[in-house]
């Protein structure tokens, strides 16, 4: 026999199962109904955020970096996730939930190829980071101007060619002369790029794909924490 | 009857093109290209069969092509285009000719064939590597092979030109990655070579980004090279799923109508202007998020060449390397399927033969393996005469049931080039491959490629090209 408190629990246990299920599978109607029940019965915002919606992202990361997932099935949980988002996030004001971080995003000066950048900010939404995407072809100006505007935990940087690839250290130049690069997370990416270059150019860590940059952001947060 | 049997590949009817190409001007009248070039946008505004929209001072405007725009710049591009070698020899007729070959492209890497190992592509591996396209029979073009990674990333454009031009005589496909060197690296081969309009053994190869967005970079070197007399290749790379639609046939029609545009710019900057159109029609995993080959890859080449072929287009494709990690099985599948496919279809220039690993690392020994495939594939391709004379009625008759043909006339006058004989692959037997050691053909091919580098020479010219080249390099910076 369950006393009234735990079967409650349970009720709540059960909707928060059902969000990450719902979210899992892509169903965007389906985790704005569950988010706005879970919130009418008086679950807290951040535990839906933490337990429902990023717990429910982390499955589908894992499961997508280990090959069990594919992209379009990411991307259907990533607009479920924001579905979910959209009906929490007038309650998470003043609530004290987080997000796990902010993430500014940008393809350097001379790119205009974005897919692998679009695929990290959506990921990143996804797993629960505030995502600024700056876009493609911006200057070492506009990653600073961004950086010291808006003062992200992490930055990613991201470039397709060979010739735009050292534009990712002069932005991490600028950013030390600014003295904006302490305590700022440098993450670099893109298909002609090698983890050794990436160290060279000031990066904290190079990531090989949107999966990766994800885990690699979480770990190094967790390490600064 | 035809006294030739050769086989035959074709992939699209005429009412199946006549759709692609309805959707593709569907495509470039409605939806349109996002231009960021200013010389393009200028060219464009000049022309009553574009509509131009968004503001050309921020650098990007949206064009939507008339399709009688672009019917005229079908009518207006040559259909064949003479490409020369560097000493001002008459190479081949693309649009005219079967399918050529060429080495490269663009790789960040060199695998030593010694051991397999990838280390960063340096000027002495372009020089190696050119010289090495330059020594195999059977490619026709030398594509920028890598990327010298040990010189400034300023000159580093510049340097590749110049050890391309001094290491073979065969025509080059160009693949500039520093728009900022694209204007010099043409003054260089003008330098080394000031009738270059006239006899062009260069190609420039440029590529919009896919979809629909003709870069600044792509656009201003596109209008470039057309201003300076020589011939494009305007060609474009897709990952379907992820930068076209998924299905082969939204791939197909999306890459037209690309390079429709692309056709219709360069008759713009000057009607009759030599282009060559092609795609690399690639697939994009969308598990592991890497670009690879699939068969339909290759299918799509040959109708791309098919669409070409009807326009009146010479064509540039894919060549089917990128697949395997080195001279293995997965990447010799992929380059027996391209090079007979593109030989069998109407495909033109096959230039990027030798990448291995994703196309990051040339591979030296998957040239060499690919020059044998490119053999074999043409002796398959070339087919066989069905005459009287062929059959060989008389010794039949004469000699009976039982007897041999090995010192018959026919046999005598044609023996050597009955078959195809590799370089590559003694014809052992059993007895013969256990005696030397159960030898592999990869070592073998290994040993082959090995003594090729090692036989190496330099030019006649070579010297005296790399010294006036490097002296103009000085110059520019």
């Amino acid at each position: 026999m369950t006393s009234g408190s735990d079967a409650s629990h349970m009720a709540l246990q059960e909707l928060l199962g059902q969000l990450r299920e719902d979210l899992y599978r892509g169903r965007d109607g389906k985790v704005a109904e569950v988010v706005s029940r879970a919130l009418s019965q008086g679950m807290a915002p951040g535990g839906i955020l933490s337990d429902g919606l990023i717990a429910g992202m982390d499955e589908v990361g894992r499961d997508f970096r280990d090959g069990k997932l594919y992209m379009p099935e990411v991307l259907v949980a990533a607009r479920a996730m924001k579905a979910g988002l959209r009906v929490l996030e007038p309650h998470l004001a003043g609530s004290g939930a987080a997000t796990l971080g902010r993430v500014v995003l940008g393809t350097v000066a001379g790119d205009i190829h974005d897919i692998g950048k679009n695929l990290v900010a959506i990921m990143m939404e996804g797993a629960g980071f505030e995502v600024l995407d700056l876009g493609i072809d911006r200057s070492t100006e506009d990653f600073v101007a961004a950086v010291r505007e808006t003062r992200p935990h992490i930055l990613g940087m991201s470039a397709l060619l060979t010739t735009t690839m050292p534009a990712m250290g002069k932005v991490v130049e600028a950013l030390r002369t600014e003295g904006l690069r302490e305590g700022l997370v440098v993450l670099m990416g893109g298909a002609p790029l090698t983890p050794a270059f990436a160290q060279a150019m000031g990066a904290d860590a190079y990531c090989r794909d949107a999966a990766v940059a994800v885990d690699t952001a979480k770990a190094l947060l967790r390490g600064r924490e | 009857m035809d006294p030739m049997v050769r086989p035959a590949f074709s992939l699209l009817q005429a009412e199946q093109m006549a759709f692609v190409h309805a959707r593709s001007l569907e495509i470039l009248s409605s939806t349109g290209v996002r231009v960021h070039s200013r010389r393009v946008m200028e060219l464009l505004s000049a022309s009553d069969g574009v509509r131009m929209d968004g503001d050309p001072a921020n650098g990007r405007v949206r064009a939507r092509f008339q399709e009688e725009l672009v019917e005229w710049a079908i009518q207006a591009a040559p259909g064949e285009i003479e490409v020369f070698g560097r000493r001002g020899e008459p190479a081949f007729r693309l649009g005219a000719d079967r399918a050529r070959f060429g080495v490269g492209v663009t790789n960040l890497y060199y695998q030593d064939p010694s051991t397999d190992e990838v280390v960063p592509f340096t000027r002495r591996h372009m020089a190696t590597t050119t010289r090495l396209g330059h020594d195999l029979p059977h490619f026709d073009v030398i594509s920028t092979v890598g990327i010298p990674r040990d010189c400034p990333p300023a000159t580093a454009d510049l340097f590749a030109v110049l050890e391309m031009a001094a290491n073979t005589t065969k025509p080059l496909v160009l693949l500039v990655s520093n728009e900022a060197s694209f204007a010099p690296a043409l003054d260089l081969l003008e330098h080394i070579h000031p009738n270059l309009a006239e006899a062009p053994f260069a190609i420039p190869y440029l590529n919009p980004v896919t979809p629909l967005v003709i870069n600044e970079s792509t656009g201003d070197a596109l209008v470039e090279t057309v201003l300076r007399g020589l011939p494009v290749i305007y060609s474009n790379f897709s990952m379907a799923g992820a930068s076209t639609p998924i299905t082969a046939a939204g791939t197909l029609v999306l890459l037209n109508a690309e390079l429709l545009a692309g056709l219709v710019v360069s008759q713009l900057a000057r009607p009759g202007a030599p282009v060559i159109l092609g795609s690399l029609p690639s697939f994009f995993d969308l598990r592991t998020l890497q670009d690879f080959y699939d068969p339909h890859s290759m299918m799509l080449n040959v109708a791309c060449a098919e669409m070409m072929a009807r326009y009146g287009i010479p064509h540039a494709g894919t060549s089917g390397s990128g697949m395997g990690w080195g001279a293995d099985l997965a990447a010799s599948g992929q380059l027996w399927m391209n090079h007979i496919l593109s030989l069998l279809g109407k495909v033109g220039l096959v230039p990027f033969v030798g990448g291995s690993l994703g196309s990051k690392a040339f591979c030296p020994l998957l040239a060499v393996y690919s020059d044998d495939v490119i053999g074999q594939a043409l002796r398959l391709v070339e087919g066989f005469p069905l005459r009287d004379r062929e059959l060989d009625m008389d010794t039949i008759r004469e000699r009976g049931p039982g007897a041999s043909f090995m010192d018959s006339d026919l046999t005598l006058a044609s023996f050597r080039q009955a078959y195809y004989e590799s370089g590559l692959t003694p014809h052992l037997s059993l007895e013969e491959w256990e005696s030397r050691g159960r030898p592999r053909f990869d070592s073998l091919l290994r040993e082959h490629t090995l003594q090729l580098l090692a036989d190496q020479a330099p030019l006649d010219d070579g010297e005296e090209l790399v010294r006036k080249g490097e002296a103009f390099i000085d110059r520019l910076h």
